[in-house]
């Protein structure tokens, strides 16, 4: 409102009259009527005109002035007060309509005072309202921002933790499979366990039998030598013999060549003699020819002996031979129960080590079947797990957007 | 043999390898068995060298390698033959024994034979489907190698 506005705008004040005459001509009260008049319509700068009077009149009109001099004054104050009172209530306005329509908080300073006792305390009021909002919305802005960070933070962890949750589940699916094939490999193991124990065994069982075989192997060839000493022996006997029915052979063959020679000579002789010899030759000729007899048959029976040289020379050869063979397969034998013996050792711990490898195998077995129950579980759980992820991840993506939406909020509103 | 035929020439056939001969019988003196021999230097090839019969040295004739039966068997027998008061040691594969040959059926010696062959062979006959080689005991050493055998001819 201006000072200029009068208090009643529908009563416009009444010209100034200076020095203006009652309508009998004589001035009288008129200044003071004058002065009053226009105080009471709102003028309060009207003044008596007090050279106007006198007396009393005038002292009246001077006390006049002197009043509205102070009417003046204090209206003036007044206006000022006025004035800035609306500029306050004015810029409080702003403030308020900034912070409701662009949410601006820095529109109002401390600076925005009155020493209007009624007004002060509203300001004072309005402006620790204003110092409220910026506070608060500074701790909402920085808490917006902190969450708008954590929710990122939220959601990287969650995509994280999804995409470990997945990757795991994928390693766990992978080990339960590999765990289900390790299951069959094992029981495929332990059957073989137990196969090769089995086999182990009656490797043992032969390997104990073969033992027994090479014994009756050993005493076989030591009776097979103690035969081939005595057929030996008795080769030799029969070479000696043999050569001794030689010799014998070799004076009959002299004796029957002495007795063809001598016929011969006689026969030749006796051819000689003619007639008086034909008997003789006759003798001769049969001498010789037994002799020739004689001498077939030793030839045959030196070839007969050379056969039998012959063949006891192979006989000795063999008894030799099959002794020395016998030596050997005594040997052999030897060797090969102190083989099998090695062999019994070494199937026996064999034996005891399948049976070990099948209780270990069946025992793995078990405790593998056992992992993959369990691995069944876990892959249940991480699906669940990943579920929850994916869940946590798809909440912690909605609260990085209200984040953000709080964040776009918040700006809104101008504290600094 | 000793029949009302004609008279019989007696032999003593013996083997000279393959080969069937016939010794006259006049010459023989004896058969033995073979008896140590030694060499003699530049005597032929079926000279095997001297011996002693009766203890007096004797040439030794191989007959297989004079009809050049080279591969013959070893002689089994000395035929020791009387030659004019020499003595002569024939070495032999085998003494058959002594055979009466009827001299009608002996034959000439062929134009074919060797000039060797033919001048110790006095004829040629059958004896038992076999050919029988008469030999003329006198020319079984040519006197040229009679000439060379010191101890032969000192025993002349």
């Amino acid at each position: 409102m201006s000072a200029e506005t009068p208090e009643n705008p529908n009563q416009p004040p009444a010209p100034k009259k200076k020095g203006g005459a009652s309508k009998n001509g004589s001035i009288g009260l008129l200044p003071l009527t004058n002065a009053l008049k226009a105080a009471a319509k709102g003028d309060f700068s009207a003044r008596a005109e007090v050279e106007r009077l006198t007396g009393e009149s005038a002292e009246v009109a001077a006390l006049l002035n002197q009043v509205l001099d102070q009417v003046a004054n204090r209206n003036t104050e007044f206006e000022a007060r006025k004035q800035q009172t609306v500029q306050v209530v004015d810029q409080a306005l702003d403030a308020l309509i900034a912070l409701v329509r662009q949410g601006e908080l820095n529109r109002w300073t401390s600076s925005n005072t009155t020493d209007d006792p009624l007004l002060g305390p509203l300001l004072e009021g309005f402006g620790k309202v204003i110092e409220t909002l910026r506070t608060f919305v500074r701790e909402i802005n920085e808490a917006a921002l902190r969450l708008s960070s954590s929710a990122n933070e939220v959601l990287a962890a969650s995509t994280q933790h999804e995409s470990s949750s997945t990757e795991q589940a994928a390693a766990i699916h992978e080990t339960t499979a590999t765990m289900e094939e390790l299951k069959h490999a094992s029981a495929q193991i332990a059957e073989n366990a137990g196969a090769v124990a089995r086999v182990a065994e009656e490797t043992l069982e032969s390997a104990r039998s073969g033992r027994g075989a090479i014994g009756e192997f050993i005493q076989a060839m030591q009776q097979i030598r103690a035969d081939s000493a005595a057929v030996a022996d008795s080769i030799a006997k029969l070479s000696k013999r043999v050569e001794r029915i030689g010799t014998v052979v070799e004076v009959i063959d002299e004796i029957a060549d002495r007795s063809d020679l001598l016929a011969l000579n006689a026969a030749l002789e006796g051819s000689r003699a003619g007639e008086a010899g034909k008997g003789f030759s006759i003798v001769a000729a049969e001498m010789r020819r037994l002799a020739e007899n004689v001498l077939d048959s030793t030839k045959e029976i030196k070839n007969l002996i050379t056969e039998i040289r012959e063949a006891t020379a192979a006989a000795a050869g063999a008894a030799d031979a099959s002794k020395s063979a016998t030596e050997s397969g005594e040997k052999l034998g030897s060797a090969a129960a102190s083989a099998v013996e090695s062999i019994l050792a070494g199937v026996q711990e064999t034996s005891d080590a399948a049976r070990v490898i099948n209780l270990a195998t069946q025992q793995q077995r078990t405790a593998t079947e056992q992992v993959v129950a369990s691995m069944a579980e876990i892959e249940d759980v991480t699906r669940q797990t990943t579920q929850a992820s994916k869940q946590a991840t798809g909440a912690a993506a909605e609260l990085t957007q209200l984040a953000g939406r709080l964040a776009e909020l918040i700006k809104r509103f101008k504290a600094d | 043999m000793l029949t009302g035929g004609p008279t019989l020439k007696q032999l003593l056939l013996c083997r000279a390898g393959l080969r069937l001969c016939g010794l006259p019988l006049e010459h023989v003196a004896e058969t033995l068995r073979p008896l140590p021999v030694e060499p003699v230097a530049d005597a032929p090839a079926y000279v095997l060298g001297l011996t002693r019969l009766r203890g007096r040295p004797a040439p030794v004739v191989d007959l297989a390698r004079l009809f050049g039966s080279e591969g013959a068997a070893a002689p089994t027998r000395f035929v020791a033959l009387r030659l004019s008061g020499r003595q002569l040691a024939l070495a032999v594969t085998h003494v058959a024994g002594v055979r009466g040959v009827d001299p009608t059926t002996l034959e000439g010696v062929p134009a074919i034979a060797g000039e060797l062959e033919a001048s110790v062979t006095e004829h040629l006959g059958t004896a038992d489907a076999e050919l029988l080689v008469v030999l003329q005991a006198t020319k079984l050493l040519p006197e040229s190698v009679w000439q060379v055998m010191p101890p032969a001819r000192s025993s002349t």
